[in-house]
């Protein structure tokens, strides 16, 4: 036990309470601009897995199709079902667990960030005690400029934002950002789940929001305007609209602050019109060929695979 | 793992990391030291009540706040027994004047606890003034008889240090950095301009002759002219100076933060030699009566150090974390450690614990 505590100081805690600090120092000592200086620097290192999955979310979102015909004619034989599958999301080149690379990055970035801010930011003197033994001797600015100002436009980035503003603007970022990374979704039941985790996960870190420090909510909201940036971008806004939709076209592929989730979303009731409809509706012209072309090459394999399967 | 399962995880690491160390008061905390009369000892105890102890046995005779009202919010600073009253400095932000026979209570300031922020520092008494540092930035001095407020000064950031007063004058640290000089008459600043340092102030100034030595945040450890303000020496360590300097009129003694105890040369600052204690050092040392100097770290050993040499007499491990400051009556060390225990353990002669008590429940531990 003594070396995991060992390793999660010296490798995840020490380096961003000092990193913390040292940016604190440099940026007008103001807490505030810290921490979002600190978001965006996480997310630009986290770029190369934010963008691999929301790409793989895209084509994850791509094979529903092929996957549900996959489900109807394997329903009944899990093994077999789970078989092929692989060897669809292989022939694909899509990793069904790749989105999770970015959630497990974040895990522990918002634990560090927490004992950070109630260590940088003391509201009782032994959390400032604690902090001492985490600050780097070689490195005499960090220990000059503690502690440091909690000060930030109106929040007191120690204690949680005693106004609703702060809550409102995490769980309102959240919302957006899933609802603009959210692929289609054919079957009811996976719509109306889809539709319950876009309201629920914003609702939730709203309320986390008003127990936690404010500094960790405001991680949270830059991170999602960030996360919102990436997925404009790379999708454009089409999930986004239309805002609230009477029968849900869209479920949430998004989730914890801007990152992707894939969703076992169903395909429409034929593979060939729900690719008919995705050529017609996403994307520009040449995206359209594209999935036009790589339509074309599925269903020539499926016809071809389905012969031998009557064959047998 | 489905992703979503996985962010359910996450969600729930995250909010037991909160509640593992959640940052309000469920309970009450703090690291007051114990004060020392001729029979009795008193304690901040971190149940948030203020325990009189025998001092032979540990029993204990009084309680404030009595057992069946509420307790206090926390209490950090050592309590100081003057003339039959005990000076009790709340982290609520209060000042509590206790009969110290029974802990009645005699006074309290302010009533309304509205307007002022948390005490952390401890009081420092003389003159019939009672002066303290508060949260809010001020320094305040009270009437030791009536408790009404007699002046106060507002600093440049935040007052946990203990003021200490020497020759009408006392001296405060802020957070914000600086050392005051302030008239204890009426608490005008008396040099030029305070004294800033390059790291925050927590240490409780130790007035030695005409110097006025502390430790800071910045690593170094200042000597300053009592007179003026100005500095004339400076010692640098490898860490934080978090508690207060000790001298025996040649040598100072501190330690700081990463557990090295230096000894300087009072006239300047030359280390003389140093001891690891190997765990951070918050709670401040004390002489004994017999020149030898008793530390102890957040480690929970107690070491009998020698002056001279820096040499380890003897140790005692009470096994838990201690961060109030030591006392002394000359021969037995006083400590109130993290783990709800006071202890008494006789240093001097021969070596030995005199009591301990669980000051929770009250049980000989």
């Amino acid at each position: 036990m003594e070396i995991i505590s060992l390793l999660w100081n010296e490798i995840i805690l020490n380096p961003m309470q000092n990193g913390l600090v040292l940016l604190y120092a440099f940026t007008g000592q103001n807490f505030g601009i810290t921490i979002i200086i600190f978001t965006i620097v996480v997310r630009l290192i986290t770029l190369p897995l934010t963008l691999k999955q929301v790409r793989s979310t895209k084509k994850m979102s791509e094979l529903q199709p092929r996957m549900a015909a996959l489900q109807r004619r394997y329903g009944k034989d899990r093994a077999r079902l789970s078989q092929e599958t692989m060897r669809l999301y292989k022939e694909a080149g899509v990793n069904p667990l790749g989105c999770l690379g970015p959630m497990v990055i974040q895990l522990p970035i918002w634990i560090g960030l927490y004992i950070s801010i109630t260590s940088l930011l003391p509201l009782r003197p032994e959390d400032l005690a604690k902090l001492a033994g985490h600050l780097y001797g070689w490195l005499p600015i960090v220990n000059e400029v503690i502690p440091l100002d909690s000060r930030f436009l109106w929040l007191d980035l120690a204690v949680p934002d005693p106004s609703p503003i702060l809550a409102i603007m995490v769980g309102l970022s959240m919302w957006v950002l899933q609802k603009m990374s959210t692929p289609a979704a054919g079957d009811p039941r996976q719509q109306s789940t889809n539709r319950m985790l876009l309201w629920m996960l914003p609702v939730m870190f709203a309320f986390f929001t008003i127990s936690l420090p404010s500094g960790l909510p405001l991680y949270w909201m830059i991170s999602n305007i960030i996360g919102i940036v990436i997925q404009y971008f790379v999708t454009g806004l089409t999930g986004l609209w239309p805002l609230f939709p009477k029968q849900p076209a869209t479920a949430p592929a998004v989730v914890g602050v801007g990152e992707a989730v894939q969703t076992d979303d169903q395909p429409p009731a034929s593979e060939e019109s729900a690719h008919e409809e995705q050529a017609g509706t996403r994307g520009d012209q040449r995206q359209n060929g594209r999935r036009g072309d790589r339509s074309r090459a599925q269903r020539a394999r499926r016809r071809t695979r389905g012969s031998h399967n009557r064959g047998r | 793992m489905r992703p979503f399962a996985f962010l359910l995880v996450a969600l729930l690491v995250l909010v037991t990391a909160a509640g593992c160390t959640s940052r309000s008061f469920a309970g009450s905390s703090g690291w007051s030291g114990i004060a020392v009369g001729s029979d009795v000892v008193y304690v901040g105890a971190r149940t948030g009540r203020v325990l009189a102890l025998d001092a032979r046995t540990g029993s204990q005779r009084a309680a404030f706040p009595p057992e069946g009202q509420d307790p206090l919010k926390g209490l950090y600073g050592t309590p100081a027994l003057v003339d039959g009253v005990l000076y009790v400095p709340g982290y609520d932000g209060r000042v509590y004047a206790l009969n110290a026979a029974d802990l009645s209570l005699r006074w309290q300031y302010p009533i309304d606890i509205s307007t002022v922020k948390s005490i952390v520092g401890g009081v420092a008494v003389a003159d019939n003034l009672v002066v303290f540092g508060s949260s809010d930035g001020y320094v305040r001095a009270l009437n030791t008889s009536s408790g009404l407020r007699e002046w106060e000064f507002k600093t440049d950031g935040v007052v946990w240090s203990t003021p200490t007063i020497s020759g009408g004058v006392v001296y405060v640290g802020s957070l914000g950095k600086k050392l005051y000089a302030l008239s204890l008459a009426n608490g005008v600043p008396l040099w030029a301009q305070p004294f800033e340092a390059g790291g925050a102030i927590i240490s409780s100034p130790l007035v030695a002759g005409s110097r006025v030595i502390f430790g800071s945040f910045d690593r170094q450890v200042y000597a300053l002219d009592a007179g003026t303000g100005r500095q004339v020496w400076s010692f640098r360590g490898g860490s934080w100076f978090w508690h207060s300097p000790v001298t025996d009129a040649q040598r100072v003694f501190v330690a700081t933060t990463k557990g090295v105890l230096h000894a300087l040369t009072l006239s300047s600052g030359q280390e003389i030699w140093q001891f690891n204690l190997q765990a951070p050092v918050i709670s401040s040392p004390v002489l004994m009566e017999d020149r030898r100097l008793a530390v102890t770290s957040d480690g929970g050993i107690v070491y009998l150090i020698s002056t001279e040499n820096g040499g380890q007499v003897s140790t005692y491990n009470i096994g838990a974390q201690v961060q109030a400051p030591l006392t002394t009556d000359g021969q037995t060390v006083y400590i109130n450690a993290m783990n709800e225990r006071a202890w008494a353990i006789r240093l001097v002669g021969r070596q030995e614990k005199l009591w301990c008590i669980n000051t929770k429940d009250k049980q000989i531990c």
